[in-house]
């Protein structure tokens, strides 16, 4: 993909968060047909949903086959809006916290009914698992329509920040003088 | 957070705390471990504002132990860090370095050990990052490795 063509697809997403998400996409698969690369960004916002998930969780989400939940979660993680998330085991990822919530609210607001079968699909998946209470409430953090602000333990110091844009600071604390 | 905990232990190479205790118990516990291996240790905290819990144990524990701990680093990063006026351990401390978004400017730089070609120019990079609003994973998908 040419230099111009990649500033024309991120312009067409007139800074729209979830559009640029979505745009990232095109950007990273450009050799794909459109065609697949719509798949891929069904699977990005699917992924986006729960708080993290894996490739049999993407599956289920997307209510396809492991096979092809494998292949869509290799190209979500050519994505530099997708992330490891080792809590939740090697092959776990999130999508971008401040990516996450755009998308969810572009999903909500555009096609509520996909929003409610996503929502109710993950928190199906994770109430199927072995997993504790607190994961199943970190991993369903909006009830579909309603949308209430995540529980506590989702805010807790998990890696991610709701306000990823935000001045951040960094303090060090060198090698005591004399050592 | 046992997970995370237990992971942040295994890289530590010190044995995994108890489950189900609370952070600061676990973070304690894994610390105790780091302590009497002794061995050069460098501590990352990221998203310092939502430490929770976590954040006395820092304070009060972690920071304080840096006075003798010569083999221990610790970088504390978030939208909020513990100020260290008046603190025992202020000495020990930098003043506290704040972070923004990279410029247009900074992309390119960084976006020249990928991208040959050139097409890759700083005006270029100029409207990448206006038309990406300054995202940096937008830009990142871009300007860094191939996928």
């Amino acid at each position: 993909m040419d230099f111009t063509e990649q500033l024309r697809i991120l312009q067409a997403a007139q800074g729209n968060p979830a559009l640029l998400a979505l745009a990232t996409v095109d950007l990273a698969h450009n050799a794909l047909p459109a065609g697949e690369r719509t798949r891929i960004k069904d699977a990005l916002v699917a992924a986006a949903v729960p708080h993290w998930c894996d490739r049999d969780f993407l599956a289920a989400l997307l209510e396809t086959t492991p096979e092809e939940g494998e292949r869509l979660f290799g190209q979500l993680r050519a994505l530099a809006v997708v992330e490891p998330f080792p809590a939740r085991g090697e092959h776990a990822v999130n999508v971008h916290e401040a990516a996450r919530l755009a998308l969810r609210e572009h999903l909500r607001t555009t096609d509520a009914a996909r929003w409610k079968a996503l929502s109710t699909c993950a928190r199906a998946h994770v109430g199927q698992s072995t997993e504790p209470t607190p994961a199943l409430r970190h991993s369903t953090t909006s009830s579909p329509l309603t949308n209430p602000p995540p529980p506590p333990l989702a805010r807790r110091w998990t890696g991610n920040s709701p306000m990823a844009d935000a001045p951040r600071f960094a303090m060090r604390l060198p090698l005591p003088s004399g050592n | 957070m046992d997970a995370e905990l237990r992971a942040f232990a295994e890289r530590l190479e010190v044995p995994a705390p108890k489950p189900g205790t609370g952070v600061s118990l676990q973070l304690a516990e894994i610390f105790t471990s780091v302590k009497q291996a002794a061995r050069p240790t460098l501590l990352i905290f990221d998203t310092f504002e939502l430490a929770g819990e976590a954040e006395r144990w820092v304070k009060d524990n972690l920071l304080l132990a840096v006075i003798r701990a010569p083999w221990l680093r610790v970088i504390i990063v978030g939208q909020r860090v513990p100020k260290s006026y008046g603190e025992p351990w202020a000495d020990f401390s930098s003043q506290p370095i704040e972070l923004h978004p990279p410029t247009p400017e900074e992309w390119f730089t960084y976006g020249k050990s990928y991208k040959a070609s050139p097409e890759f120019t700083l005006e270029w990079a100029r409207s990448l990052h206006a038309f990406a609003n300054g995202k940096s994973s937008v830009i990142a998908q871009v300007c860094g490795p191939e996928a």
